[in-house]
């Protein structure tokens, strides 16, 4: 018979030898069971902590004690839209099943029947104890399903009364108490609560050994110590981590049992964390907008404790700080109800390192930028609301909802950009400007369109080249592989070597044609320039020498020979002079 | 005695006898060596698994065995449904069941069902049970107690709560039914498309270990996709099908190792191996067509070979490519044929996570620079000769 790997990752584990640990919890519920004064508790814990394989292990243990418990399974997952009758009846069904009884008939008013009369007789009849273990109770809390959570939790609240002794009830929800509906919080109201959390390292060691005992690997204590260091007890993890290394062992065909080294778990850990995406799924649709930037900045830390400052270094890099109120409050909740994050030492770090690795590598604090706008549910409403204002054209009173959006959250980004577009629109190009290019300082890619739109039309509206000039390069500063405005820019300068060039100037010109980025015709012209000035020079020579010989005549051969000797000279200026016209016409005609 | 010149002789026949002995046996061996390879089936993990139909897909048929042996679920996604299907069909195929599944092959009982047809069919929740558990039904021996819940569930319409007690039995009496669903990403919009029935399925495959019901999904969407599609149906729940999501399988693309060896198995020379890989990238659908245009080019004793078949690979993909671009969405398209024809992907751009998803598709592999590029040079050339709105509105 060939081996099989004795870990389970994603199926319920309650019931079989793969469930360890827990005893607090299971003694908490014994605690509820044997109080004739209580009869509920309400158990809450993460997605995937193993809550199922909880209420599956005390449907197979509860038969078994003192007391004459029947457990009753009743998963709630799907039926948020069915009538309460029909949970009712389903419900009536499963525990005659329990019970080996035929089904009932609960007639024409299922609920009374069933409350009133069919349950309190079944209960006084027979010594026993029934046990209604309701999965996913949290799946009714739908908002969609008003009507039928309210009458099913009402109907839930008179049931809890019915018979305390005999009639006990353990609630399961995957979510914090405190994100419960009114309505549902009432029912808990005065009922305890218990939550599900990691294993302690005892019982994770004993499930790490699942492998020792059915004989297929031997795990060093080292490699146990490893996974314990990597996974703190979660249950999912360690038994992927767990399932991984077999199934690496698996591969190699191995004759003899393998024992597991600390390496080997090393050599797992890329498919351990492409196979554990999923897992980072679900426990990122469960935070706040707050608590998946606090925890993205954390896991982006790495694996140590992170002070508050290096965390706001972290926050910094994307504008924001922690005085925010909902991130200074999101380490509380993180710690408190999702067993995420602890404090200590002044910082914070990662209770599990696996789902910290997670994080950083499938949340990085660049890519949680959007859920900054939620940061305030407030500030939230009223940019929906100034978003559908500036949809109906009411641009002064979206102004208003989006200055009181902002104030509450500075760093809603969509209030931002919704702002100075229209200011865009309004004319106030200046105003729109200054918004986005402070919005640009830590959003960049998402101030960058509306800025460079602002800055075109600033552009386009203005007749002054050097302005025009100005805004085009700002445009490309912040976006590089802006084309037009490239050809703007290029257009400007060229315009302005062509006027140096009519004005004689060849140094600006050959500076002008380099910003055109023209740099060959800028050579050229340097070249010509050179030639030019070379002229020049001799013009200037020829003037001294003139001036030279002019006074040594005067001085020494008669005042008769001036005229001759002036007219040598001026005619020499004019040659000089119109050689160098026709070097830079020549030179201009080449372009 | 024998005189030396004889001695000399005998010794050089001796010896030239011995090195055409060796020489023989060399050209034996290798004969026999490409005889067996010719078979084209590869033992991997003490597994034979038929190379032709399942090249480079050797680690996820092992993974899959594994998840139905321990009582798992699996989704297996792909772009491709022939490749989904010929692997459901071959987990399934009873004439396997032996080598993949040892002594427990026994009590396994599967059970195929398309999905795509069952909503041709208009089936609703009831139809669709009866429908996967015919295959049991037939194997259940009449008045057994199991075949009793049978009927039971038929009575009540197939309710959850019937269909646990028939998984209950089923595990008693020690049966692990094996239930693949193929195109599951088409049940949107369907009669069974309700939040009903995706809890039982959940219900009846996840809540015991090990299960004896292993469900193994296919379709074109990753699970994480068709939680976001049904969000609304379940707002507040575990989503349906979590308890399978590490036991995803993306039929992916080949390292490029196992590519090469992939191609090395089909006795292509280096130059050629390299040539596959630019025009079909690494998923092994693509190498497999461009290996056959090659092989057909060869054959024909073209001139060109290389050229011949990348012609024959592209017209015979060219409907493949277009479908493909148009599943996905227009940021994404844009996006690929921005990285094609701009050579970089549009600002606005910074979904990493779908860049991502392609990169196992094969579609896009990261450079030296750590640049994302298109890797398929059939899908560039693709690209090139269409506008992007003839690519991405649609």
């Amino acid at each position: 018979m060939q081996p099989l790997n004795p870990y389970v990752v994603g199926n319920v584990v309650g019931g079989s030898s793969a469930f360890v640990g827990r005893e607090d919890i299971l003694r908490e519920v014994s605690k509820i069971l044997n109080n004739p004064q209580q009869n509920a508790i309400l158990l809450h814990g993460q997605r995937r902590i193993g809550k199922t394989s909880i209420l599956r292990e005390l449907e197979t243990q509860l038969p078994q004690k003192k007391g004459h418990y029947y457990p009753v399974f009743f998963d709630l997952l799907g039926k948020t839209h069915h009538p309460v009758e029909q949970v009712i009846s389903e419900l009536a069904n499963q525990i005659c099943e329990i019970l080996k009884k035929a089904p009932p008939q609960l007639g024409d008013d299922p609920k009374t029947y069933f409350q009133k009369i069919w349950l309190p007789n079944l209960l006084k009849n027979q010594a026993i104890s029934l046990v209604l273990l309701f999965d996913e109770f949290d799946a009714l809390d739908d908002d969609l399903a008003k009507q039928t959570r309210s009458e099913f939790f009402r109907y839930l609240h008179d049931l809890l009364a019915v018979n305390q002794e005999q009639l006990k009830f353990v609630f399961v929800i995957g979510r914090n108490v405190g994100d419960l509906t009114q309505i549902a919080l009432s029912l808990f109201k005065e009922i305890p609560c218990k939550q599900i959390s990691l294993l302690n390292q005892e019982d994770t060691l004993k499930l790490i050994a699942l492998a020792d005992v059915n004989k297929t690997l031997r795990w060093s204590t080292r490699a146990k110590n490893k996974v314990w260091q990597l996974t703190q007890g979660h249950p999912l993890l360690t038994q992927l981590v767990c399932s991984c290394v077999w199934e690496h062992f698996d591969n190699e065909n191995t004759k003899k049992i393998p024992t597991v080294s600390p390496k080997h778990i090393d050599q797992v850990m890329p498919t351990v964390v492409e196979r554990s995406q999923g897992a980072i799924e679900w426990l990122w649709g469960g935070l706040e907008a707050a608590q998946k930037v606090f925890v993205s900045a954390v896991a982006q830390a790495g694996d140590r404790t992170v002070t508050k400052e290096q965390l706001n270094n972290h926050l910094s890099k994307i504008g924001l700080k922690i005085s925010v109120p909902a991130l200074a409050e999101a380490p509380k909740s993180l710690e408190d109800s999702w067993d995420l994050i602890k404090e200590e030492q002044n910082g914070y770090r990662f209770k599990v390192e696996l789902l910290r690795r997670l994080v950083a590598k499938y949340q990085p604090l660049h890519s949680v930028k959007k859920s900054l706008n939620h940061l305030e549910p407030e500030a939230n409403n009223y940019y929906q609301d100034a978003f559908k204002l500036h949809k109906d054209n009411k641009l002064d009173e979206a102004l208003d909802g989006l200055g009181r959006a902002l104030r509450l959250n500075p760093n809603h980004i969509q209030a931002s950009e919704l702002q100075a577009k229209i200011l865009l629109e309004q004319g106030k190009l200046e105003e729109a400007s200054n918004k986005l290019t402070k919005l640009f300082e830590d959003h960049p890619d998402e101030a960058r369109p509306l800025l460079v739109q602002t800055l075109w039309t600033m552009a386009q509206s203005t007749k002054h080249e050097g302005e025009q000039l100005k805004f085009y390069q700002e445009i490309r500063q912040f976006d590089d592989n802006h084309a037009d405005a490239k050809k703007e820019i290029n257009r400007i300068w060229r315009y302005r070597a062509e006027r140096a060039l009519r004005d004689e100037d060849c140094q600006r010109a050959i500076t002008a044609y380099r910003q055109a980025g023209l740099t060959e015709k800028a050579s050229e012209i340097q070249k010509n320039c050179f030639w030019d000035k070379y002229l020049k020079r001799i013009v200037q020579a020829g003037v001294f020498v003139v001036v030279l010989l002019i006074s040594y005549l005067v001085g020494h051969l008669g005042i008769i020979y001036i005229p001759w000797w002036l007219w040598g000279s001026l005619l020499g200026i004019v040659i000089a002079f119109l050689i160098g016209k026709i070097s830079l016409k020549k030179t201009r005609d080449e372009f | 005695m024998l005189p030396t010149d004889n001695i000399d002789l005998m010794y050089w026949m001796g010896l030239l006898i011995g090195l055409l002995g060796t020489f023989t046996g060399i050209l034996i061996a290798w004969a026999i060596y490409r005889a067996f390879r010719r078979k084209a089936q590869v033992s991997y993990g003490g597994l034979v698994i038929p190379e032709q139909q399942f090249a480079g897909r050797k680690k996820e048929i092992i993974r899959l065995k594994r998840q139905i042996l321990t009582g798992h679920s699996s989704a297996i996604v792909s772009m491709f449904s022939k490749d989904r299907t010929t692997l459901l069909s071959y987990l399934s195929d009873p004439s396997n069941s032996k080598e993949l599944y040892g002594e427990l092959a026994e009590n396994f009982v599967f059970s195929l069902l398309d999905i795509n047809l069952l909503l041709l069919n208009n089936c609703g929740p009831t139809q669709f049970w009866e429908r996967a558990l015919k295959p049991l039904e037939e194997k259940m021996e009449p008045n057994s107690p199991l075949f009793q819940i049978y009927q039971a569930c038929q009575q009540n319409q197939f309710d959850e709560y019937s269909l646990d007690r028939l998984i209950v039995q089923l595990k008693q009496e020690g049966w692990r039914l094996v239930l693949m669903l193929d195109r599951f990403d088409e049940l949107f919009n369907s009669n069974l498309d309700n939040p009903a029935f995706f809890a039982t399925l959940r219900n009846l495959a996840s809540s015991r270990s090990p299960s004896s019901l292993s469900l193994i999904i296919s379709g074109n969407i990753l699970l994480k996709q068709f939680h976001e599609q049904i969000r609304d149906l379940n707002p507040n729940g575990s989503p349906y099908l979590n308890f399978m999501e590490s036991g995803e399988i993306v039929l992916g693309s080949l390292s490029d190792s196992e590519a090469d060896e992939l191609l090395r198995q089909m006795f292509f020379s280096k130059p050629e191996r390299q040539f596959i890989k630019e025009i079909a990238g690494l998923h092994p659908h693509f190498i497999q067509l461009a290996a056959s245009a090659l092989q057909a080019a060869k054959e024909n004793q073209e001139q060109q070979p290389l050229e011949i078949a990348k012609k024959d690979f592209y017209d015979r993909i060219e409907n493949m490519l277009t479908h493909i671009i148009h599943s996905w969405n227009p940021a994404i398209c844009q996006a690929i044929v921005s990285l094609v024809k701009e050579n970089q992907a549009p600002d606005f751009f910074n979904d990493e996570e779908e860049l991502s998803l392609l990169e196992k598709q094969g579609f896009v592999m990261k450079d030296s620079h750590n640049q994302w590029q298109v890797s398929p040079g059939v899908l560039v050339d693709f690209i090139h000769d269409k506008t992007e709105q003839e690519l991405c509105n649609h």
